[in-house]
């Protein structure tokens, strides 16, 4: 398993430390979102609203929000249009607030990424969403699937 | 995908409603003369934008000298809006076409200039200012 850290940290080093800032570890309190379904495009709106009832739930500002939407919806589409060669496997969603103060978005598929489609500027608008979209990001490729995770300070 | 179409200078805005989930994009085509208005309002996103990509290419197909499209209306906008209007430039370049794209939100906006493509399109704050610069 790699991981590529996608986007240098727009902010300065220590406000918070990066190492708490980009944790995994859940805060004691605050909403947790985790959502299984299956990996088609059909799916993908009614993920998208319960993750903006979390979203709103979490006290970010209205902005924040929106940025959070696009990216993680960018990254169910990856998962959903792009990772599987054979039929429906299911992608995992889940948000948690972390002890970092940050949100956390996780988008999890177990399938192969398919070969770069006839359009490439496509894919690419996708993962620039993805990577510019939140104050970090990190993309793990294995051949377990692929994980998005995409943070947001508080 | 809801399509409707009026000639002239029909009230376009009391058509741009997003309907319920099923169809929550709505495409509103006005012909102006030599100019074509394209308003979209809605969710863009992997299901509604189905035949988005087609309707673009057919109002650009009847080579209109000016295509506006107005995205004012748009609150979720995704990749595929943003492929849409990337296929939409490429067509409008190859028939001498010249786009023009309204945009007046953050929504609309931040997606076009993180992929950068708010440096090669034509963007106008609304849609009287693309239509006045005609």
């Amino acid at each position: 398993m790699v991981t590529v850290p996608v986007r240098p940290d727009p902010h300065p080093v220590g406000d918070p430390p990066d190492a708490q800032a980009w944790g995994r570890e859940p805060a004691a309190d605050g909403p947790l979102l985790e959502h299984r379904f299956p990996g088609e495009a059909a799916r993908l709106a009614a993920a998208r609203r319960e993750l903006g009832a979390w979203a709103a739930a979490t006290g970010l500002d209205e902005e924040t929000v929106e940025d959070l939407l696009l990216a993680s919806y960018e990254a169910m589409v990856n998962a959903a249009e792009h990772a599987y060669t054979d039929g429906e496997r299911p992608v995992d969603l889940s948000a948690v607030c972390t002890a970092g103060g940050c949100v956390l978005v996780t988008v999890r598929d177990e399938g192969r990424w398919r070969p770069i489609p006839a359009d490439p500027g496509h894919r690419g608008r996708g993962l620039a969403m993805i990577t510019n979209l939140g104050d970090h990001a990190e993309i793990e490729r294995g051949p377990g699937g692929t994980t998005v995770s995409l943070w947001w300070r508080r | 995908m809801q399509v409707r179409r009026t000639s002239g200078t029909a009230e376009i805005n009391s058509l741009l409603r997003a309907g319920p989930d099923d169809e929550a994009l709505t495409v509103h085509i006005e012909h102006l003369g030599r100019t074509t208005v394209v308003a979209i309002a809605g969710e863009i996103d992997l299901v509604t934008a189905a035949g988005l990509d087609e309707t673009l290419q057919a109002e650009l197909e009847v080579r209109p000298a000016v295509l506006v499209l107005d995205l004012t209306g748009v609150d979720f906008f995704t990749s595929v809006g943003l492929t849409a209007v990337a296929l939409a430039q490429r067509g409008a370049e190859e028939r001498g076409v010249a786009l023009r794209v309204v945009a007046d939100s953050r929504r609309v906006l931040r997606p076009l200039q993180i992929t950068g493509m708010d440096r090669t399109l034509a963007l106008y704050p609304s849609r009287a200012a693309a239509l006045g610069d005609a």
